[in-house]
């Protein structure tokens, strides 16, 4: 394995550093906005609003469209997980952000041994599902000041990241 | 930007307040590419960009260990730790540019932990061989990518572009990480974020 890696590194740098370039040199998404967005009432009981004004529902139940029977696949969301939050996450080691493991149901602010911003001290919220959601559509949202600027922008990737982070429960 | 643009001494004096201080450094950096949003920003949001910047600093921190960590492994080709070397040097790039922001802004860079820490969040005691590297590699590579694509929309408009060109090198050591273990070219477009 060692050889074979080795005598790849030279046969595709020159292709992968073309592809790299031209993927640079696509265009960005052009929905994102710095435009400042309404904070919600971030509460473990209070009904969230979403940025755009609209009540939140149960978010498997916004990614599907239609309701539980079509909930997101924890399996995609696992891979989500691993691709998206991987950079600063893990489930069982504080990294740049808290560990994972448990988070539904955890008080926000609430891993232990880890230095959280004062927004996140001071944020009064239990994960569930919906203010997960909340807080993956847009973080500074929920808690101005916060240093997660990370956003997951579609809601179907939001629900199944959520739906693999419910199956990740305290050993 | 918005309607809660104040002129420079509050906006110095708020983040002070927060223990932040605009050194002379920074004044005179505020001549360089950063300088246009610190002059109609509030201090809210350039305190928020401190923080977002900051958790960028840590992730490059954490990327320059990972790659010293497997470097001094000794589980690595000599060729393999020549080009995981030109990519810390990459993410000791990232670092100071992010540095240099933070200062500009008038905030405080977070510190680098021991690697010793770094190791233990990684889980570098599961390395057993150079595979093992490159999938932890390539893990944090792709991730990257992938957060700098999903913080610019939470960051100042005068970010953006660097975001996106470090998001840029981030995808570059990815492409070059999967391909030396083999697996396939991704078949759909818009591959990270």
């Amino acid at each position: 394995m060692k050889t074979q890696i080795s005598r790849r590194w030279g046969s595709i740098a020159c292709f992968a550093s073309a592809a790299a370039l031209l993927w640079a040199c696509s265009p960005q998404d052009s929905t994102a906005s710095p435009n400042p967005v309404p904070a919600i009432q971030a509460t473990p009981t209070a009904p969230l609003v979403s940025p755009s004004g609209a009540t939140r529902a149960d978010p498997v139940q916004r990614a599907a469209g239609t309701g539980p029977s079509q909930a997101a696949d924890a399996e995609r969301g696992e891979k989500l997980y691993k691709a998206q939050c991987g950079a600063c996450h893990s489930l069982d080691q504080n990294r740049v952000g808290p560990l994972h493991r448990g988070v539904v149901g955890r008080k926000a602010g609430g891993v232990p041994d880890f230095r959280y911003s004062p927004a996140l001290q001071k944020l009064d919220l239990v994960w569930t599902a919906e203010t997960l959601d909340t807080w993956l559509e847009n973080p500074s949202a929920v808690a101005k000041g916060t240093s997660m600027g990370f956003r997951v922008r579609k809601p179907e990737d939001r629900a199944a990241i959520i739906s693999f982070l419910e199956t990740v429960t305290e050993e | 930007m918005t309607d809660k643009t104040v002129p420079l001494p509050s906006r110095r004096a708020l983040l002070g307040s927060a223990g932040k201080t605009l050194s002379i450094a920074g004044v005179a950096m505020m001549v360089g590419g950063y300088a246009p949003r610190i002059m109609r920003a509030s201090a809210e949001e350039l305190s928020s960009d401190v923080q977002i910047l900051n958790a960028a600093i840590a992730l490059e921190h954490e990327g320059i260990a990972a790659y010293q960590i497997a470097a001094t492994s000794g589980l690595l080709d000599p060729a393999v730790v020549d080009i995981g070397v030109t990519f810390q040097g990459h993410h000791k790039g990232h670092r100071d540019e992010l540095v240099k922001a933070v200062r500009t802004l008038g905030g405080t860079p977070v510190e680098e932990k021991s690697l010793d820490d770094y190791a233990k969040s990684l889980n570098a005691a599961s390395l057993t061989n150079q595979t093992d590297v490159l999938k932890l590699a390539l893990g944090l590579e792709r991730g990257a990518a992938n957060a700098y694509l999903g913080l610019i929309p939470s960051l100042g408009v005068d970010f953006h572009q660097v975001a996106a060109r470090m998001a840029g090198d981030e995808a570059f050591h990815a492409a070059i990480l999967a391909n030396a273990l083999g697996e396939p070219i991704p078949k759909n477009a818009l591959i990270f974020g």
